[in-house]
């Protein structure tokens, strides 16, 4: 499995590379720019993401907007349905507005920090992933 | 009012000429009641005409801006008089430049022109005071006033700087605390099982002591989300015997239950529920904390679960120590800030009751006897608990 981290915070981005380094290879992002542009070259390669996990307040680019960034490129070439690569929001923020533009936007799932690894583990399966 | 096209990127430029203005201050003292009446206010008001030029400000605004006279204002518009930086940015002054498109000064004041409602608005504003620039929030109101067929506005100000810099320290402080916070219990907890067997322990104490920081940093920020009527429920299956036993083992290390003895009753109801399971636990964990620290040496608290029939049916979850709360305490335990651990305490009590009733739709309360001692309890409706 290829899997994207795309988080500001250096120490989430340790804890979420070292857990998740256990069920694929982990890439990187320090915000939703370097993101997006990690999405396009994987999609380049032809090795598309499997997972990519967005932090919501990011620099530059925010995960909101990464994520419909996302979708947009996805639909231009015609990724759809089970194909879509799957996107867990992460935040520290839990207010309803955030959360539902983000379900709207077309994310899978939405992670609570600090992320307990039990829960996402769970997710990680009904997203057929593990 | 001079008509001509006035320059302006948002607002309309044109002002009111002077014998105009001059009519309009006639109006207003001829209602003789209103300046007494508005300067008796603490709110700071100033009325507009329609080309959003001040007639009058009272006590409250001239002293805001450090003047002393209304005089010296009249013909103003609100940006000339608080010093705004883009009151001058344009040739026709406030609410003509392009920056003024964002200013809720200006849009909250054109809304109720267009309307001819009240409106409300909240506005920040980079102003000049003696040569250095300021950054001030105010909340604004403004409502239509008719005086002898001609329109004005009455703008009151009330300065909310303060709940504005706590609303911004909160969403910064705890978005960026939890992230770090949380992420280095998570990386602990990860290495715990790499360290060599020699430092265990001590990796074990770090990923402990890390865990009840993220608890207190998450009780706080619940607290401040459900005031703040922003707080999301997370309702999610689980065992009623899980979440006991989750709280026993918060609690049975802590500092709190040194020399005394927390038990999980063993008559305990096991089901599956569909509840927010951090503020069931938070609400439970801080009863059991209360009634840990109000133990003597040596005390035991109870912890446990069971079922009630009262024509509803209800699943309870209780926490009892053997101390009797005296008259006082009983009346003002869920009180905000109330405590009997000195000032600055108290959020545990009142939480229980602003999670376990507002938001989890329970009953919390407690029962107190000299010679049974103190229980306190949250019941849930079991039909709402078996909604997914």
């Amino acid at each position: 499995m290829r899997i994207l981290i795309a988080e500001d915070d250096l120490a989430s981005r340790i804890f979420m590379k070292k857990f998740l380094s256990k069920y694929g290879d982990c890439d990187v992002a320090v915000n939703g720019l370097e993101a997006l542009d990690a999405f396009l070259a994987a999609l380049k390669e032809e090795r598309p993401y499997h997972l990519i996990c967005l932090d919501v307040m990011m620099p530059k680019l925010d995960g909101l907007k990464a994520l419909k960034a996302i979708r947009d490129i996805e639909q231009q070439k015609g990724i759809d349905g089970q194909r879509r690569t799957k996107i867990i929001m992460t935040t520290a923020l839990n207010d309803k507005i955030t959360i539902t533009n983000a379900y709207d936007a077309g994310c899978e799932a939405y992670a609570w920090k600090p992320i307990e690894i039990d829960k996402f583990i769970i997710v990680m399966g009904k997203l057929g992933l593990i | 009012m001079n008509s001509n096209d006035v320059e302006t990127l948002h607002a309309p430029g044109e002002r009111c000429n002077a014998d105009s203005l001059k009519k309009q201050l006639n109006y207003l003292h001829e209602l003789p009641f209103l300046k007494q009446g508005l300067d008796a206010t603490k709110s700071m008001i100033l009325i507009l005409n329609t080309c959003r030029q001040a007639i009058f400000a009272n006590k409250a605004f001239l002293t805001m801006v450090n003047m002393k006279e209304s005089s010296e204002l009249i013909g103003k518009r609100t940006g000339e008089i608080i010093s705004c930086v883009n009151a001058c940015a344009a040739p026709n002054g406030c609410g003509t430049a392009a920056a003024c498109k964002y200013c809720n000064a200006v849009n909250t004041v054109l809304e109720t022109m267009t309307t001819n409602g009240e409106s409300t608005g909240e506005f920040s504003n980079i102003n000049t005071i003696n040569g250095y620039e300021q950054n001030i929030n105010l909340s604004i109101h403004v409502a239509p006033l008719q005086v002898q067929g001609e329109m004005f506005f009455v703008v009151s100000f009330a300065d909310n700087s303060d709940s504005v810099r706590k609303r911004m320290l909160e969403q910064t402080f705890f978005h960026d605390i939890i992230n770090t916070a949380g992420a280095l219990k998570g990386i602990v907890g990860l290495l715990k099982d790499d360290v060599p067997e020699k430092i265990k322990p001590e990796v074990e104490f770090v990923e402990k002591a890390f865990k009840s920081l993220v608890e207190e940093i998450q009780s706080q920020k619940y607290m401040i989300d459900a005031e703040n009527k922003q707080l999301v429920l997370q309702l999610t299956k689980s065992e009623t015997s899980g979440i006991l036993k989750s709280v026993s083992k918060l609690y049975e290390g802590h500092d709190v239950a040194i020399s005394k003895t927390l038990i999980l009753d063993d008559h305990c109801v096991n089901m599956h529920i569909y509840t927010d399971q951090r503020l069931l636990r938070r609400i439970l964990g801080n009863m059991v904390k209360n009634a840990l620290e109000a133990s003597d040496d040596g005390g035991a608290v109870t912890l446990g679960c069971s079922t009630e029939k009262d024509g509803n049916e209800w699943l309870i979850f209780w926490v009892h120590n053997d101390q009797y709360m005296d008259d006082r305490v009983q009346n003002l335990v869920f009180q905000r800030s109330f405590s009997t651990k000195g000032t600055g305490r108290g959020l545990g009590t009142y939480s229980m009751k602003l999670f376990g009733e507002t938001f989890l739709k329970g009953k919390v309360g407690f029962f107190t006897n000299q010679g049974q001692g103190t229980t306190f309890y949250i019941k849930l409706p079991l039909q709402q608990l078996a909604n997914e």
